[in-house]
């Protein structure tokens, strides 16, 4: 009795410590595959030069590298406000009935829908329709469309935040005549700004590495995204503003478009671009982590 | 002839179906001590909430009747609930320190009050730490966090913050449950400072802390009232049987 029990103990040790080596050795097969192909286009002027000022075709990333920033930082600043009111809404003040329920499962349906989706819903209705307003294929375009896919993930990082915070810290504000804003403000969204910071990181990476709305909403641009004011006379005022109103580009483009023509560009071109994508993605979550970490220390 | 500054009259309270306080009618004296006394689920916590309406925060809560703090009933529609709690206080039984400093944590009352002067609140967190028995402890520490202090500090903590915005009433939720007989023996000294200027109300499931520090005592069974009087009267000649019971521990 006692040995068939130990038998199954080591059994499932096994076979979990396996599971786990097998999932990180796919990770490192990947990352490692990807970074051997890379290797010879991975140099400074692959890394420091934007796309127009090269000859040919796909011959740099930098500024692809620039506008996938942009457009991450940007999609996060239109979602946020809007994610975060949500999620106070819904946990603070809404009362729990069929209608907050309705809500949570319109944001639970909104974050299951395919990017491609969204992207033609962008296509449409931002970039076409609202193409006074956005400049059409533009940087403005994709940061709405993408703070639309990112909504749900930074709500339910929030909402669930917030949830965690002790009941007790918000009855003692409340005891010393705190109202419930107050409240809000100064000991609630404060306790739960970890959580909150990492739905923020997780929406960030996430419309990093986003292609499918990028592509029909975004555009694509070799330049770096620059503040400037272009003469387009179909624009509203003729004036058409950078970054926001103009195309821009992003590494996930970059990386289609390498591979688009192989007998023009070097697969390794192809390589390099997607693993700096996995590198920014990853210095983004493990900023998080440190910026997490120091907060909590302090 | 001592004022009494709480006036309970026919207070019932629901919550949905369950009808756990019943026809309380009490009145509490100032500058004094009241403890509540009475076997777990008895409605003390729920009587004390009543008195600062921190009960409202409970979906479903029904109560009428007639709470009075001042000659004014607390639950007409006109009261100022942010003012009936500056001057009702509440102490809890688990210390809840916000996450914070020593100092921000007493100067949060004052501040979301609109106090914004630096000197101002300097001498409210000095003056309320003095109060609470806590300012030789930590008056070099004001800086460091609250989390960081022994039990028994936050509770002081916690009585220091609430004394900040300056009550006239202090509703204790059996404030040393959580808490050592050193920090308990602490705490009950500071109550008998307090009361020279404080009304504290404090519920408690520990009879002998009810007759160490009370003047009057009352004892709750299942939603009523059965017994409030003099703490010697209640605990050596009471006029109840049901309290003479619970007094003795037939029951408990």
């Amino acid at each position: 009795m006692e040995l068939r029990r130990s038998v199954e103990e080591k059994t499932f040790i096994i076979i979990t410590a396996a599971a786990a080596a097998i999932t990180s050795l796919l990770l490192i097969l990947i990352i490692g595959k990807i970074a051997l192909e890379a290797l010879p286009a991975l140099n400074l002027y692959f890394l420091t030069t934007a796309e127009v000022d090269t000859p040919g075709y796909g011959q740099a990333i930098a500024n692809a590298v620039v506008g996938t920033i942009c457009l991450s930082l940007l999609s996060v600043a239109f979602a946020v406000p809007l994610s975060l009111g949500t999620a106070i809404y819904l946990k603070k003040y809404a009362k729990d009935n069929v209608l907050t329920r309705s809500v949570r499962f319109m944001i639970d349906i909104l974050s299951g829908m395919p990017s491609i989706v969204l992207g033609v819903f962008g296509m449409l209705f931002i970039v076409i329709y609202l193409k006074p307003i956005t400049g059409g294929l533009s940087l403005l375009s994709g940061a709405l469309a993408m703070a639309i896919l990112i909504l749900p993930v930074i709500e339910r990082s929030a909402e669930e935040a917030i949830g965690t915070v002790p009941r007790e810290l918000e009855e003692g504000s409340i005891a010393l005549g705190g109202k419930k804003w107050t409240t809000i403000r100064r000991i609630t969204i404060p306790y739960a700004l970890s959580g909150i910071m990492t739905g923020i990181i997780l929406g960030l990476g996430r419309s990093a590495e986003e292609s499918a709305i990028v592509v029909l909403t975004a555009g694509y641009s070799q330049f770096y995204p620059a503040v400037e004011v272009l003469q387009n006379s179909k624009m509203p005022f003729g004036a058409q503003l950078g970054p926001f109103q103009e195309p821009v580009g992003t590494l996930a483009i970059s990386v289609y478009h390498m591979f688009q023509f192989p007998n023009i560009v070097p697969r390794a071109n192809g390589f390099a671009a997607a693993l700096v994508l996995i590198l920014l993605v990853m210095v983004i979550n493990l900023s998080a982590r440190v910026i997490l970490w120091r907060w909590k220390i302090g | 002839m001592q004022k009494d500054i709480i006036e309970v009259s026919r207070l019932n309270l629901h919550y949905g179906n369950n009808h756990a306080l019943k026809d309380i009618s009490i009145s509490i004296p100032e500058k004094s001590i009241t403890a509540i006394i009475g076997p777990s689920g008895c409605g003390k916590s729920t009587f004390l909430k009543c008195l600062d309406r921190m009960n409202d925060l409970v979906p479903g809560v029904k109560v009428t009747g007639n709470v009075s703090f001042k000659g004014k009933n607390i639950y007409d529609k006109d009261i100022d609930i942010v003012e009936l709690r500056k001057n009702v206080g509440m102490v809890f039984q688990k210390p809840n320190p916000f996450p914070m400093s020593v100092y921000d944590n007493v100067a949060y009352g004052p501040r979301i009050h609109g106090i914004k002067d630096k000197a101002k609140l300097n001498e409210l967190v000095e003056t309320s730490l003095k109060q609470s028995a806590l300012w030789d402890e930590l008056k070099d520490r004001l800086r460091e966090s609250a989390m960081r202090l022994s039990g028994g500090q936050q509770q002081r903590l916690c009585i220091a913050r609430c004394l900040a915005v300056g009550p006239e009433v202090i509703l204790m939720d059996e404030p040393c449950s959580a808490l050592d007989p050193i920090a308990t023996a602490k705490i009950e000294d500071l109550m008998q400072k307090l009361k020279e200027k404080y009304t504290i109300i404090i519920v408690t499931h520990n009879m002998q802390q009810a007759a160490r520090v009370s003047e009057k005592t009352a004892y709750f069974l299942m939603g009523e009232l059965i017994e409030f009087d003099d703490t010697k009267k209640i605990f050596e000649t009471p006029k109840d049987k049901k309290t003479e019971d619970y007094i003795t521990g037939r029951f408990g």
